[in-house]
């Protein structure tokens, strides 16, 4: 018998924060900007000919919002998993920084309290003992890129070149450690026919 | 079989100015691009290589050169791990790499950069080192992994980034990586097949 955990990661479409250059842990703050419920409706509008068996999405604000556009044109239920919040950016939260946290050496991370990768991990792999086949994830950009590096076997830092894009998809077997695409938008042939 | 470690080119005129360009003889790295080369032939000290390949586009012999002084090694222009073809949008803005339809704008087919970046990889021996560009970097990786064009649209490496395959496993321990880390340079230097001459 073989075991399949297939999921497509999305990344939550541009919020209010992004828009700004912000990086932010609330819970509650910056919902998504026009522009983001569009790219999210795009995203939507590629999956609705799939078959997903669930939604799980991260409590905040930014990912319930793109759960709810999924949800509505795939008519499933959303399931809030606490573990795919968002990174903990420490002193860093609710303030501007250009460019991404992946790119902050180590010491700077550590610096503002930043959550670390091993924080990362388990609190995924905490995660994906909750998720069943056939899944949509609504997560945030370093949840995505923890996903990325477990299924290539690669540290963060050996991988800056793959970039995970607000509303984008990386689709994974995460029992088998396959990766299928990664930070993308659209339905491959072969996407379809894993999810069909 | 060794490994192929794949930079990418520093900063060039052409990526300032947001044009796509495969002209072999036009715009040179810029002041930054040549500071990213030094600190990517930085990177490689302590490592063995046998060979450093170049692409012909200048900006990725310009690095290459860079590279090649401060590691003691000569380099070799390889034809097959050139930049992408452009067709008719040669020395045009940028915008239009990012068309989700490359290959209807005539530019050069994404299974054709496979093909040519693989028979390069394929063809290669010992401990090698190939400055090439972002698409056909981005072609490589993705064919070992088994994304097509379409799935691997996030990937994108950096300038002077390394791109590492072990070939043996026929596995990737980097993508666009902006420092060998110390995983990787245990890795290349445990598999140091050299051969010298």
């Amino acid at each position: 018998m073989i075991f399949l955990k297939r999921l497509i990661f999305i990344r939550h479409g541009e919020s209010s924060a992004n828009a700004k250059d912000i990086i932010s842990s609330d819970i509650n703050l910056y919902p998504l900007t026009p522009k983001g419920e569009e790219q999210v409706g795009f995203v939507a509008g590629q999956i609705s000919a799939l078959r997903i068996n669930n939604i799980y999405s991260s409590p905040l604000l930014r990912a319930r919002q793109t759960a709810g556009i999924l949800s509505k044109k795939t008519n499933t239920e959303i399931r809030i998993i606490e573990e795919l919040r968002e990174t903990d950016f420490g002193t860093l939260s609710d303030t501007k920084l250009a460019g991404r946290v992946v790119d902050l050496p180590e010491n700077v991370r550590r610096e503002h309290g930043i959550e670390s990768w091993e924080s990362h991990r388990k609190r995924l792999e905490t995660a994906l003992l909750k998720m069943e086949d056939r899944s949509l994830v609504v997560t945030h950009g370093l949840v995505i890129r923890t996903i990325v590096g477990k299924v290539l076997g690669l540290e963060m830092e050996d991988f800056n070149g793959i970039f995970i894009r607000p509303s984008s998809m990386t689709t994974v077997d995460a029992d088998s450690n396959r990766l299928y695409s990664v930070g993308n938008f659209l339905i491959s042939d072969r996407i379809r026919n894993i999810f069909s | 079989m060794g490994w192929i470690v794949l930079i990418r080119h520093g900063e060039s005129e052409a990526n300032t100015s947001s044009i796509i360009s495969e002209d072999i003889d036009r715009f040179p790295l810029t002041e930054i691009g040549i500071e990213q080369a030094k600190l990517a032939g930085k990177e490689l000290n302590g490592i063995n290589i046998d060979h450093i390949y170049t692409s012909p586009v200048r900006r990725a012999v310009h690095t290459a050169e860079i590279i090649g002084k401060m590691t003691g090694k000569s380099i070799n222009v390889e034809n097959r791990i050139r930049e992408s073809g452009f067709g008719a949008y040669n020395n045009k803005s940028i915008e239009y790499l990012r068309s989700s339809n490359r290959e209807a704008l005539g530019m050069e087919p994404w299974s054709s950069i496979v093909s040519r970046m693989r028979e390069f990889a394929e063809h290669s021996s010992g401990n090698t080192i190939a400055v090439s560009h972002s698409l056909p970097i981005r072609a490589l990786i993705s064919s070992i992994i088994g994304m097509n064009e379409i799935e691997s649209f996030g990937v994108e490496v950096g300038y002077a980034s390394f791109t590492t395959i072990d070939f043996d496993n026929m596995k990737i321990r980097s993508i666009g990586s902006r420092t060998i880390t110390p995983a990787v340079r245990e890795f290349l230097k445990r598999n140091s097949e050299s051969k010298s001459g």
